[in-house]
């Protein structure tokens, strides 16, 4: 099937993206903002009180540094996470990509790298204010390669992301209402994934549980990368992993796919 | 005369929503607990959080652990209520206003602003809301010192009040689709800013600390109820808490007045 399609999809995606600039710009500026500031102060208070200059291998500044990336890793990586395959579900509007000669996920993964693409514009323009901000790397060893290994990991995450997504807006086929398993996921990845605090801080028993699930890989794995704290081998080993997660998750929702399908009726509410 | 009777059909048309809304919830069940299973989990991340953070320091912002939790359960109950009486409306605010839908709630003879804010009752977050109280009685249980009766109450009546700052807030950055005519709102970037109140207050400093204390007083809705609790007793902090809630529900009043004049019916 040719591709031609995609290019279209794509442009259309961030048009829609756009289309309420407004909304788009105070959203990023105040959302980012606010985040930033909240682990600013946490952090700070944290380390007043402690009288330390590095908990768990993190200076206060590298800390902050992790909160920024660790937030637009999560962005990035979770790419359109709204409900847009239920919904299509829910409302019938599936039946229009069963006839059109277009195919459902391959599509609905253009439009999911089209939001990845805008949380990247995003990253590159929140990063210089930060560093300005901040003053230095907080120890970390933050370098452009690292920082383009970053956003290469946090695409490659985001197809692990979109698969999770997918697997569970299917349970549309079956259930009218699924937004709150979305939230769901995204509370686990929060905090089971490194985004509220780094899994360094964890208690050693729960960072080796947390290792067996695919939460790190979604904004741990991602984050440390823009950080250097990777090595070449363990990004590997951690791609070798990302890559048995997504073909878990491709075989699941094949899976589930096949048997909703089957009791589609198109009716839309 | 007149008021007590306009309160009272205004109690009774709550309970129709309230009626009307548990038996629209148990019509979809899955929904139903889902959304139990997800506000726990809300709960049990916000707990999760503190838990680790205190690890690695003896207090935050003052506060030890227990003293933490009560302040959790506080915002956890300001939360419950909230998903309870006003998410599902504030959710669909702006998709009213985009489409032009307002129309119908604006031609019913009562007060528009309390039929759009209060007319889906989530049935299913009123479980979460009996959840939370259990929260609450099990961290005042907990604190090592004994805390008074008249306290608990205080602290109660405050936590009420920081459900109607977070929706005086919330309504306020919804307002603004009557302008952008976005059908998204900006309700996410409140609950974005929610974290604010999610920290304790003494964190903040300078003009942050400014900002959430007084324009947008996302520390008064569980964090200074929390100080009267967990600290001596502070009147200047309940008058403090009592006057911004006074302005910030007059400037609501009158942003929501102005808004009506900017919407143009026009659907898009």
């Amino acid at each position: 099937m040719s591709m031609f399609w995609v290019r279209h999809v794509l442009i259309l995606e961030l048009k829609k993206i756009f289309s309420y600039r407004v909304v788009f710009w105070v959203q990023f500026f105040a959302g980012t903002g606010c985040e930033l500031a909240v682990a600013y102060f946490v952090w700070k208070a944290v380390y007043e009180v402690t009288g330390r200059s590095e908990i768990s291998g993190f200076t206060f500044h590298g800390l902050v540094l992790y909160s920024l990336f660790a937030s637009f890793s999560a962005k990035i990586s979770r790419g359109t996470d709204r409900g847009y395959i239920s919904q299509e579900i829910y409302d019938g509007g599936l039946t229009r990509y069963l006839l059109y000669p277009l195919p459902f996920f391959p599509y609905k993964y253009v439009t999911h790298i089209a939001q990845q693409i805008m949380g990247t514009v995003q990253l590159l323009i929140a990063t210089p204010l930060l560093l300005y901000v901040v003053g230095d790397f907080g120890g970390q060893n933050l370098t452009l390669g690292s920082f383009v290994a970053g956003v290469l990991t946090c695409f490659l995450v985001g197809y692990l992301h979109f698969l999770m997504t997918s697997a569970l807006e299917l349970v549309a086929f079956w259930q009218d209402v699924v937004w709150n398993i979305l939230v769901m996921l995204r509370f686990c990845v929060g905090l089971l994934g490194g985004g509220m605090i780094p899994l360094a801080f964890f208690p050693s028993w729960a960072q080796r549980l947390i290792q067996f699930t695919p939460f790190p890989l979604l904004v741990s794995f991602p984050t440390r990368t823009f950080l250097g704290q990777v090595s070449l081998q363990e990004w590997t080993l951690s791609l070798g992993l990302l890559l048995g997660w997504s073909m878990i998750f491709t075989l699941l929702v094949n899976w589930i796919w096949l048997r909703g399908v089957k009791q589609y009726s198109g009716v839309g509410v | 005369m007149f008021v007590l009777s306009t309160i009272a059909r205004y109690i009774r048309l709550f309970v129709y929503f309230v009626a009307f809304s548990f038996s629209k919830g148990f019509e979809f069940r899955f929904d139903f607990y889902m959304r139990i299973l997800m506000d726990v989990l809300y709960y049990a991340v916000a707990i999760g959080f503190f838990k680790i953070v205190l690890m690695h320091t003896p207090n935050l912002g003052g506060w030890s652990e227990p003293q933490m939790m009560i302040f959790v359960s506080a915002y956890c109950m300001v939360d419950a209520l909230n998903m309870t009486l006003f998410s599902n409306n504030m959710w669909m605010f702006p998709i009213l206003v985009n489409r032009g839908d307002l129309d119908y709630y604006l031609i019913r003879p009562v007060s528009s602003l309390f039929f759009i804010s209060l007319r889906d009752f989530a049935a299913n977050s009123f479980v979460n809301l009996i959840i939370t109280g259990g929260m609450v009685t099990w961290a005042v249980a907990r604190y090592p010192e004994p805390i008074s009766v008249w306290k608990v109450s205080v602290f109660l009546i405050l936590v009420l009040n920081g459900t109607l700052i977070f929706y005086c807030l919330n309504i306020m950055a919804n307002m603004l689709v009557f302008f952008t005519q976005s059908a998204e709102g900006f309700g996410h970037m409140v609950w974005t800013m929610m974290k604010f109140g999610e920290r304790p207050d003494r964190i903040y400093t300078g003009f942050l600390r400014r900002l959430v204390t007084f324009v947008l007083p996302f520390a008064l809705i569980a964090s200074f109820p929390t100080r009267l609790v967990v600290e001596e007793f502070d009147w200047h902090i309940l008058l403090h808490i009592l006057g911004v809630t006074s302005g910030l529900v007059a400037v609501t009043l009158l942003l929501w007045s102005r808004a009506l004049r900017s919407y143009s019916s026009a659907s898009s």
